[in-house]
């Protein structure tokens, strides 16, 4: 329990939050804080958080990120990603900047977009009517704390038929002043039928003080609605990266999704995902490469609720220095779900003695017609491959950095954006940059 | 000096001895050929010249221009110009081809102290050589040797030999699963090679690639040891009567 996160301390610096004035809103803050005061933060002692510790978090005494539009331009780190045709959305400690966005109308990229405080103000029928209704308080406490406090983020309608072009590029900067702070955002994104949107989301920090960012996204797919969702989690090596998505999907609807994670203190990214409608499918893949003590957490929970629907995850991960990898997949298929079709893979390389990984697929299975699979593996790095490739010439360094980088390249190669790929190259490369120099520096000692 | 020159090796495999004391000299320039049955230390030999775990040499010595190569790692020994065209070529997922390859270059011209080569000037020098190999630039996008047929990974061997300009190419059974179409192919890839500084070490079963691939030297391995040296004319003679009047005629 974070005393710190409960305090009237944090409370009173919290000042007012957006939207406080409309009852919906504020029932769902007050359910929140309710849920949380009596759960706390997730421990160890509960099932799908046995293998991630939130104690060191517990010890920080956070103090929230200012609300309201961020005036101050802060650079933005080069580890972001540039898109060609991107629309650029800036958010600071949760808060959207507009300063360092694009400025654009409703009309000219046909989507709708509204900075989550902007759009609690006004009490959006649309946000009203969604808002809540897929990420559960009492599922996750998580869920809960960002319930109580949740401010900043943002809402996205696409609205029938549309097919937005470009990319939409939502960057998350951290950004701690003397003081560690946490955020709570809320992003809300609606499909409605036969819309379409590819979204990348960076995620960075700033050097400086520990950092708490508590994102719940909620996203609701429409029939025959596809959204394609890259992130990029490179946060601070002080930082805690806690996002929680719920997504449901409608009939004919698909989501594809690509997450990659570079080191962070502690990143837990849980996804409840609901194939709510005949036929949907889901693709949820990812990669991750973890130096030094960095902890991360992949946990899904894919919910086969209608017929033909499919679903698939392949995770890999590659870790060097004392970090630690936990990858939690459950697939549930219910009673009525037949001809359904559910698979999950997860590998891991070890590239020292000193990482952990802990994998928990988990299959629930109630209909009787359906193609399920679960794999994990960890290993070291093959040593007849690092032979091969010493054979031709690469020194031993060379020969693990390229086997390294073609074993999560494997599965970054699934993402069919070209752009997006190469953006993933470069942050795996500057990764293994940083861990050949970490070696460096041992030896030397 | 004999580019490279095996003295007396002797090679255990799990405890258990396959070459059991070759004696072979090679000079900058030649082709030689080594035939032997199957299970005889052929692959053994290739083995050890690229250093791979697992080949324990209990005695003997391999000098190659000059150097112990023993003692050298199996890095060191191809960036010194030696290439090892192994009979199962490693699948590398996420690896592709062309990379690979690019930063196998790469590593050899930093150790000869010249430029790195790009991107783009490296596809237009693999042009050439994708065309004598019948490759498509597509394939080699594609990672290494993963889904290749046998046929094609051959090739994709080849290609890296062509690429790498070895000074020493030992190739390991290259010949066996093509058929006669893809052989040429793989022989025009070689011969294309073929010239006063560098020298090659074909190890097949059969004689037929020889054919394409004409010998300076022909050896005859069988049961570890070398039991006859000869020129062209000893590889159809083997052909022609099987390995075993070879045994015959050492055991006598």
């Amino acid at each position: 329990m974070n005393d710190h996160l409960f305090s009237p301390t944090y409370v009173n610096a919290l000042g007012a939050l957006p939207g406080t004035r409309h009852e919906w809103l504020d029932s769902l803050r007050q359910s929140g804080r309710a849920l949380f005061g009596a759960a706390g933060l997730p421990t160890r002692s509960m099932e799908s958080w046995r293998y991630t510790s939130l104690a060191d978090l517990a010890s920080i005494p956070f103090s929230p990120a200012s609300i309201g539009d961020v005036s101050e331009v802060v650079s933005v780190p080069m580890e972001v990603p540039a898109f060609s045709d991107e629309v650029l959305l800036v958010f600071v400690n949760g808060e959207f900047n507009s300063k360092m966005s694009t400025v654009f109308e409703d009309s000219d990229f046909d989507f709708e977009f509204r900075p989550f405080n902007t759009a609690s103000e006004t009490n959006i029928s649309w946000v009203r009517s969604r808002l809540g209704g897929l990420a559960i308080p009492s599922d996750n406490s998580i869920v809960a704390l960002n319930s109580a406090y949740m401010a900043g983020g943002a809402v996205l309608r696409i609205g029938e038929g549309k097919h937005v072009d470009k990319i939409v590029h939502i960057v998350n900067i951290g950004h701690t002043g003397g003081e560690p702070i946490a955020w709570h955002p809320r992003f809300l994104f609606v499909l409605d039928g036969y819309s379409k949107i590819k979204v990348i989301e960076s995620h960075v920090g700033l050097p400086g003080q520990p950092y708490f960012s508590n994102q719940v996204v909620e996203i609701y797919l429409g029939p025959r609605a596809e959204m394609k969702r890259y992130i990029d989690v490179q946060e601070d090596s002080e930082a805690f990266h806690l996002a929680t998505s719920a997504i449901e999907l409608k009939s004919d609807s698909s989501y594809e999704e690509f997450s990659l994670v570079a080191n962070g203190r502690k990143v837990r990214r849980e996804t409840r995902l609901n194939l709510a409608g005949e036929r949907a499918s889901s693709v949820l893949n990812g990669a991750y490469a973890l130096e030094g003590e960095s902890h991360c957490d992949i946990t899904t929970f894919v919910n086969h609720s209608a017929v033909h629907t499919k679903s698939s995850q392949v995770i890999k991960g590659v870790l060097a220095g004392k970090s630690r990898g936990v990858f939690q997949g459950h697939i549930k298929v219910k009673p009525d779900a037949q001809r359904v079709e559910g698979h999950q893979l997860h590998k891991a390389i070890l590239l020292n003695r000193g990482p952990e990984v802990d994998c928990k697929p988990e299959l629930e299975i109630y209909a009787d017609d359906v193609k399920c699979s679960h794999g994990a593996t960890t290993a070291e790095l093959d040593p007849e491959h690092l032979f091969y490739l010493m054979s031709r010439g690469l020194d031993p360094r060379g020969a693990r950095n390229l086997l390294t980088k073609g074993f999560l390249l494997d599965v970054v190669q699934k993402v069919i954006e070209s752009e997006v790929q190469h953006a993933y190259q470069d942050i795996i490369s500057r990764w293994l940059g940083s861990r050949s120099e970490a070696e460096d520096k041992a030896a030397q000692l | 000096m004999a580019l490279i020159e095996i003295e007396d090796l002797h090679v255990s495999v799990s405890g258990k001895e396959i070459l059991q004391g070759i004696d072979l000299e090679i000079n900058t320039g030649e082709v030689h050929a080594i035939m032997g049955p199957n299970g005889t230390g052929k692959s053994t030999l290739s083995n050890v010249i690229a250093g791979r775990d697992g080949y324990e040499v209990t005695a003997g010595t391999i000098t190659y221009k000059g150097q112990d190569l023993l003692s050298m790692e199996s890095d060191e020994r191809a960036r010194e110009g030696i290439f090892v065209a192994f009979q199962y070529p490693m699948e590398i997922p996420g690896v592709a081809t062309s990379t690979f390859l690019k930063t196998a270059l790469n590593a050899k011209r930093r150790y000869q102290g010249l430029d790195q080569i790009d991107a783009v000037s490296f596809l237009k020098l693999v042009r050439e050589k994708l065309k004598i190999l019948e490759i498509s630039e597509d394939m080699i996008k594609r990672p290494l040797n993963v889904g290749f047929s046998g046929g094609e990974k051959k090739r994709a061997e080849v290609l890296q030999m062509s690429v790498l300009e070895p000074e020493f190419a030992v190739l390991d059974e290259t010949d066996s699963g093509l058929d006669i179409d893809a052989l040429q192919v793989v022989a025009s890839g070689i011969n294309g090679q073929r010239g006063p500084k560098t020298s090659f070490l074909l190890i097949t079963h059969y004689q037929r690639v020889l054919d394409l691939i004409v010998p300076d030297h022909v050896h005859v391995l069988v049961g570890g040891k070398i039991l006859r040296s000869g020129g062209k004319e000893l590889a159809l003679e083997v052909e022609a009567a099987g390995y075993s009047k070879f045994i015959e005629a050492a055991a006598a």
